[in-house]
């Protein structure tokens, strides 16, 4: 593994091959991803539906259509943004 | 600052890196220090940090290897031999695209929101501007702010802003380097690192 080193003072850099400390560090990181990752799928998946179900004032202008026309394009867009965006 | 007459453009104002000043270091302060190409590394440390300097370091044009990690940030007293990394050492707020990722006692400062990963994808192109402020003083718990654009890992990656403060707070000596460090994995060879410093007197 290694790292890249700039100097601030003199701008100079060079590619380093990691120190024991390094080593240390990043595998303290790396041991924490597959839950980190774990989280993060979670969170994705919440961040996509609520994204995709759209605004209120978009979900409540569906539903008066529905109501006046006798429609059901709120209910089933609900049903695809929960079928398109499964839970992990 | 002194002056220095030139023989053929009149007044030359050096700046401290060894340069002439130009038009940008006279409107912000900020002097250019350096620009160094990324190359593909698990970590980017900057050293050198000097006593009597706000300091602006800029990944432009990055991206990363692994989907969906994470960006950290710590610093360092010791020269760069050790960064700060104990469970309480940083606390930060993290604001990309209206989803908050905080912290009041972390391992390092993370610079984008948990739900919203960095994208590996092919053109992917992400951006950070970190503001240390005085990291040469001490007495205090040193202030970092930073603000940039992430190309997330949404099932169609874009472009999102973010932007964010953070403190180190797992001591009050003077900061001499800092890094960035991914979740997992490591920088690609693309884009830029670069380097400003503004005088603080």
């Amino acid at each position: 593994m290694t790292k890249l080193a700039i100097n601030a003072a003199t701008g100079e850099s060079e590619v380093l091959a990691f120190s024991e400390a390094d080593k240390a560090a990043n595998d303290k990181i790396e041991a924490a991803w597959p839950a980190l990752r774990l989280e993060k799928d979670a969170l994705k998946f919440q961040e996509e539906r609520k994204t995709a179900y759209g605004t209120i004032g978009d979900q409540l202008d569906m539903q008066y259509h529905d109501l006046v026309d006798s429609t059901t394009t709120w209910k089933d867009h609900i049903a695809k943004v929960k079928s398109d965006n499964a839970k992990p | 600052m002194s002056l220095i007459l030139s023989g053929t453009n009149g007044i030359t104002f050096p700046d401290a890196v060894g340069g002439a000043m130009d038009g940008a270091d006279l409107l912000t302060g900020w002097q250019f220090v350096s620009i160094t190409s990324i190359t593909a590394a698990n970590n980017l440390n900057i050293t050198g940090l000097a006593a009597g300097y706000d300091y602006q370091i800029i990944l432009e044009n990055f991206d990363v290897a692994t989907d969906s990690c994470d960006l950290y940030f710590r610093i360092s007293d010791d020269g760069g031999s050790n960064y700060e990394a104990d469970a309480a050492d940083y606390d930060y707020f993290t604001d990309q695209a209206n989803t908050g990722n905080s912290s009041t006692g972390a391992a390092q400062i993370q610079m984008n929101s948990t739900g919203r990963g960095i994208a590996n994808d092919a053109g992917s192109t992400s951006y950070m501007a970190v503001t240390m402020v005085n990291p040469g003083g001490t007495g205090f718990f040193h202030q970092i702010l930073y603000e940039g654009m992430i190309t997330d890992e949404s099932a169609t990656p874009q472009l999102e802003s973010v932007r964010g403060a953070g403190r180190s707070k797992g001591g009050t000596a003077a900061i001499d380097a800092c890094q960035f460090i991914l979740s997992t994995g490591n920088f690609v060879a693309q884009g830029s690192i670069l380097i400003y410093r503004r005088a603080r007197s």
